[in-house]
């Protein structure tokens, strides 16, 4: 079967693998965040999330239903149809990354071959660069059209600093890239199958990398988009409801891209996202 | 029509919507993120035409970090259509004469040339990937 001289078998496989990628992404999303709560509630000497289901591992979802439930806010006074691209262009930055990690080796039974990856381009490492220059954007319309000077200065702070802990980051994968000498993703993790960890031959890049996806995701020791102090709540300060819920998502993009980058990734399929915003903020988004 | 005149079509009619509603929107805010449209729809047809390298490049250069810096301007100058100062109507009316003149040269000038026989390479052409850009270009020829 052909629509548009295209095999219709293969649309459907991809679709396939777009569900369950953007499904998986949301799930790892979900008990990545649990975890950080429940970590750092044992650190402090708290119990943590407890109620919903045995030691709480419903919550995630109830958090979730919860946002989606609440009423739906929009300043009189804001720019409405950007107000809502704003939360909207974060998510499709978050999921867009995954089109290119591959998250197994290729499956073949019998005639069937199914790379588990939706698109290996051959400017992989490329695309997800430009898709986290792209997520900027999110952020920064989702603060301007709030029309709250601390929403526009917050978005700022963290426009800047995202635009600007790009280049390390580049920098740290050009080093990766010597080792490989290719910008498709399946090559580097089949580089790293032959050779083993990217990590241990460049662990000052691999160092780099990270501060350098902490600052892109604004996490802790780099969340000056948010200081509490001075900026009230940061760039998300109108939201309410799932669009908030879509702000925490913001450009996850990049530590999703992490783990088949430096680490290897065949036969299970990996954990890679760890990039949910701190606990306390997502107690302080879930109390509004 | 098969999927690449269809995609052709598609990105040609947001290329030149998004260029002209980047010219006439009031407020300059809506003019950059319409310019950003722009700047994905010639990506996509550069991916039309296999040159992948140059179309990422364009995202992350163009659409990533100039269009912000001029976001960045533009926000925090607070320009909004009633500070804006509005041109005159006989201004633009020249400006679209003169504009319409140039593109008459340019057909006048480009009608006859060799280039327009020559049909466009679509996905098909190699040299755009970055495994030849890589390489010298003597060892290319």
């Amino acid at each position: 079967m052909y629509f548009l001289s295209i095999n219709i078998w293969l649309i459907i496989e991809k679709v396939i693998l777009i569900f369950c990628i953007v499904g998986l992404s949301f799930f790892i999303a979900m008990y990545t965040t649990y975890a950080e709560r429940k970590v750092a509630a044992f650190l402090q000497d708290r119990i943590g999330p407890n109620r919903a289901g045995i030691f709480g591992i419903f919550q995630p979802l109830a958090d979730g239903g919860k946002l989606f439930f609440k009423e739906e806010v929009i300043p009189l006074a804001s720019s409405k149809f950007l107000f809502v691209l704003g939360p909207a262009l974060a998510m499709v930055t978050a999921l867009l990354t995954s089109s290119v990690i591959p998250w197994g080796p290729t499956y073949v039974n019998g005639s069937t071959v199914i790379p588990l990856q939706v698109a290996d381009v051959d400017m992989g490492i490329l695309l997800i660069f430009s898709i986290v220059s792209i997520g900027v954007y999110g952020i920064m319309i989702g603060g301007w059209a709030s029309n709250n000077k601390f929403s526009l200065i917050s978005a700022i702070r963290a426009a800047s600093q995202m635009v600007s802990y790009e280049l390390p980051m580049g920098m740290a994968l050009i080093a990766l890239l010597f080792l490989t000498g290719s910008l498709k993703m399946s090559e580097i993790v089949s580089n790293q199958i032959q050779h083993g960890w990217h990590v241990l031959y460049q662990p000052l890049g691999f160092i780099i990398f990270f501060v350098c996806a902490l600052a892109e995701c604004n996490r802790t020791p780099f969340d000056l988009p948010e200081a509490e102090n001075e900026l009230n709540f940061g760039y998300h300060q109108e939201y309410s409801s799932m669009k908030l819920g879509f702000t925490y998502l913001l450009n996850t993009s990049i530590c999703l891209s992490a783990v088949p980058l430096w680490l290897r990734c065949t036969g299970v399929v990996m954990i890679f996202r760890s990039s949910m915003k701190q606990t306390g903020d997502l107690h302080h988004g879930c109390c509004r | 029509m098969n999927i690449i005149q269809i995609l052709f079509w598609f990105l040609s009619v947001i290329a030149l919507f998004s260029a002209l509603m980047m010219i006439t929107s009031k407020n300059p805010v809506h003019s950059v993120l319409w310019l950003i449209l722009t700047f994905f729809a010639i990506s996509g047809h550069y991916i039309l035409l296999n040159a992948q390298f140059l179309a990422i490049v364009n995202i992350i250069v163009y659409a990533g970090a100039i269009m912000v810096l001029f976001l960045f301007v533009i926000m925090l100058m607070n320009l909004n259509s009633e500070t804006e100062p509005q041109k005159n109507r006989w201004l633009k009316m020249a400006g679209a004469v003169s504009g319409g003149c140039l593109l008459l040269v340019l057909v006048a000038a480009l009608k006859d040339s060799e280039l327009l026989k020559q049909q466009a390479q679509v996905n098909e052409g190699y040299i755009g990937l970055i495994k030849n850009l890589g390489k010298n270009y003597s060892a290319l020829m």
